[in-house]
């Protein structure tokens, strides 16, 4: 149901009463860590007044004891605005006055960001240390910035960007197996031409979203594909981890999607029942164009109970084309005249189907979450790309079966908030020859010293399956991270 | 020999060991400084407009309405909770009374829920008077008060059918 009194109304009301009380403050501040770290004295908050009335209770209620207090000094502005809108659905945005204006559209800025430490723990015979970068480095990874506003009458719109040092230091490397690492050093004109990098900006979703009611909402724009825990969680500071398990990092499911998402939730105490529907381009080389109209269509139905501890189960099913293409202009004719056109060549061209589980269960200070995630890919006639490795097999892509699991186990003491954790993951992925089948452990640290900065340190211990067509999977892998995150 | 000479080597050591770890558990231990007082039993009143449909919320329905999940009463109105600031004493019973929170597990609670892209938490207001008048004035407003300190323009309802005067009400907490 939508709210009667548009966001903008309230905008205004709050708006006009802390103008004139000084007192008014969204609640949002205190998710900052400011509120959160420094806490005040603890206050009561100041005997209300009551002299105008007794505050009426339920029917047959006990009388309640009213506490005499002067009525405060109200300005006639501030008392104007407390009355309700006539029209509760619609929007009250009639001031004139600018800063009121300001005020109604509020711009929410936060965000998060990390710093990791990461060393290899294999001998340096070990070709893992010459092929897995980057490692003995600090390295910040995470920069993301969020922008979310009310937009008023159910209206709410919210913006991520990652900022990125990339494509500075990126590689790739060609057939004959040279790397060629991308260099974006130029010359800054706003000082003496000293060199600098430049960087780049991933939009990690953008979109706008109207509330119907409980049941219904809709988004439409970039959001993060609705599977499972950890792609939504995603930050840093949320996620208990440092590195993503391989199934999530894989995308086994697309991490986002461009198009319409509809959502919602209905709660029968004890229990609720939440579902996500999406309509989107589905996964494609380029985020803002689909190049054929077979869309992509997913689903998530979840139900999540706090009647023994706050448990959540969840199954996502997502469809969806892949369709990359070169393209070449070529001149033909058409009643004689010459007109441009374009042919194209299909480079690969695929039909996916993705089928996930997942399971969070907190209990007190114990926290279990596993999610398990399959990914089908069977490609089209004349779709299926080359594959060139410097290791055989060589030749064409086959269809593939992905699929693998991942389960976290960890418990927050109140040492520092620290919770020790493990995790065990596995992944099959068939799709990259080099890469055998993945099982990894985890242990590490998630240390929260305020509820804005956590800590982490991880042993992360591979076995492969396989030598893998490369030869990787002939040593183990061993990794230990170190991570400070933060949110801002 | 002065006193100072006798405090000297590994006594001295054992001291300064001692002391740090008096210190760190002072550290860890936020509540090992306080003296102890007598407590008092206080309870927290919910309340809405006087002209609002709601006679009465589920624990349960408390918790979904301040975390901001969006829910509606009976009649379809949405809630609109309004909260005591960060860190007050009746702000903090009700957390852990209804939430089942810290202050510091609400702060990582809201962190983490802006971080998945969700709406943020409830608005606070610092003057009990101005939030008893939002409450009694916006459509779907609640929120929560001590009876003595209610005002005219609210009406109280039932939490888990129970009134502030009923035993075994479950908004209580000692002060």
């Amino acid at each position: 149901m939508r709210v009667p009194l548009g966001g903008a109304s309230w905008l205004a009301l709050t708006a006009a009463l802390a103008l004139c009380t000084g007192k008014a403050r969204a609640g949002e501040a205190e998710a900052t860590p400011t509120a959160s770290t420094t806490p005040t004295a603890a206050q009561t908050p100041a005997p209300a007044p009551a002299a105008s009335g007794a505050a009426s209770v339920a029917p047959s209620a006990a009388p309640i004891v009213m506490a005499p207090a002067p009525e405060p000094a109200i300005p006639s502005t501030a008392a104007a605005d407390l009355t309700p809108p006539a029209d509760a659905g619609s929007d009250t945005f009639t001031s004139e006055d600018a800063s009121e204006t300001e005020q109604q559209h509020r711009l929410d800025l936060y965000g998060f960001a990390d710093m990791s430490y990461m060393r290899l723990l294999v001998p340096q015979s070990s070709a893992w240390t010459r092929t897995y970068n980057p490692t003995n480095s600090f390295a910040v990874g995470n920069f993301n910035l969020y922008l979310g506003s009310n937009l008023g009458s159910g209206w709410r719109a919210l913006g991520e960007v990652r900022f990125l040092y990339l494509p500075n230091g990126a590689t790739s490397n060609d057939a004959a197996g040279n790397v060629v690492r991308t260099d974006t050093t130029v010359l800054d004109y706003a000082g003496f031409d000293e060199p600098i990098h430049w960087g780049a900006i991933r939009i990690e979703r953008i979109w706008v979203e109207h509330e119907f009611s409980t049941l219904f909402k809709l988004q439409v724009g970039q959001f993060l594909t609705p599977y499972g825990i950890w792609n939504v969680d995603h930050g840093s500071p949320a996620i208990i981890g440092i590195r993503p398990p391989a199934v999530v990092a894989t995308e086994l499911f697309p991490a986002h999607q461009t198009g319409l998402q509809l959502y919602g939730s209905s709660f029968f105490d004890p229990i609720e029942l939440g579902y996500n529907l999406t309509l989107s381009n589905g996964r494609g080389p380029v985020e803002y164009d689909d190049f054929n109209d077979d869309k992509a269509v997913g689903g998530r139905l979840y139900i999540k109970t706090d009647a023994i501890g706050a448990l959540t189960f969840g199954t996502t099913a997502y469809r969806g084309g892949y369709y990359d293409r070169s393209a070449k202009y070529f001149v033909t004719k058409q009643n004689g005249q010459p007109v441009v056109d374009q042919t194209f060549t299909t480079i690969s061209k695929y039909q996916e189907f993705s089928l996930g589980a997942d399971l969070k269960w907190e209990w007190k200070h114990f926290l279990v979450q596993g999610e398990a995630i399959m990914n089908q890919v069977k490609y089209a006639a004349g779709g299926r790309p080359r594959v060139q490795n410097l290791a055989p097999p060589n030749g064409f892509q086959s269809d593939y079966l992905r699929w693998g699991y991942y389960g976290l186990v960890g418990y927050r003491t109140p040492f520092i908030q620290t919770m020790p954790y493990a995790m065990v993951q596995y992944l099959y992925s068939p799709d990259d020859p080099i890469i055998p089948p993945i099982l990894a452990a985890q242990f590490g640290l998630n240390i929260r010293p305020t509820p804005a900065v956590v800590l982490k340190t991880e042993l992360t211990f591979t076995h492969f399956g396989g030598p893998g067509s490369g030869g990787l999977g002939l040593s183990p892998l061993r990794i230990w991270a170190s991570q400070v995150a933060w949110a801002f | 020999m002065s006193a100072i000479g006798t405090f000297s080597g590994p006594r001295r050591l054992g001291a300064l060991l001692a002391l740090c770890i008096a210190v760190i558990l002072l550290l860890l231990l936020p509540d090992a400084g306080r003296v102890a007082r007598a407590s008092e039993r206080v309870t927290l009143a919910v309340v809405v407009a006087r002209d609002s449909n709601v006679q009465s919320v589920r624990l349960s329905e408390l918790k979904r309405i301040f975390t901001n999940e969006g829910d509606s009463d009976g009649a379809g109105q949405r809630y609109v909770p309004f909260n005591h600031p960060p860190h007050t004493t009746d702000r903090v019973a009700f957390d852990k009374i209804v939430l089942g929170m810290s202050p510091d597990d609400v702060s990582q609670f809201w962190i983490e829920r802006k971080i998945r892209g969700l709406p943020g938490p409830p608005r606070s207001v610092d003057s009990l008077s101005l939030l008893l008048r939002l409450i009694a004035r916006l459509p779907g407003g609640i929120g929560y008060a001590r009876p003595a300190q209610l005002t005219g323009d609210v009406r109280v309802v039932r939490v888990d059918g129970k009134l502030p005067s009923d035993p075994n009400y479950p908004l209580t907490f000692s002060e």
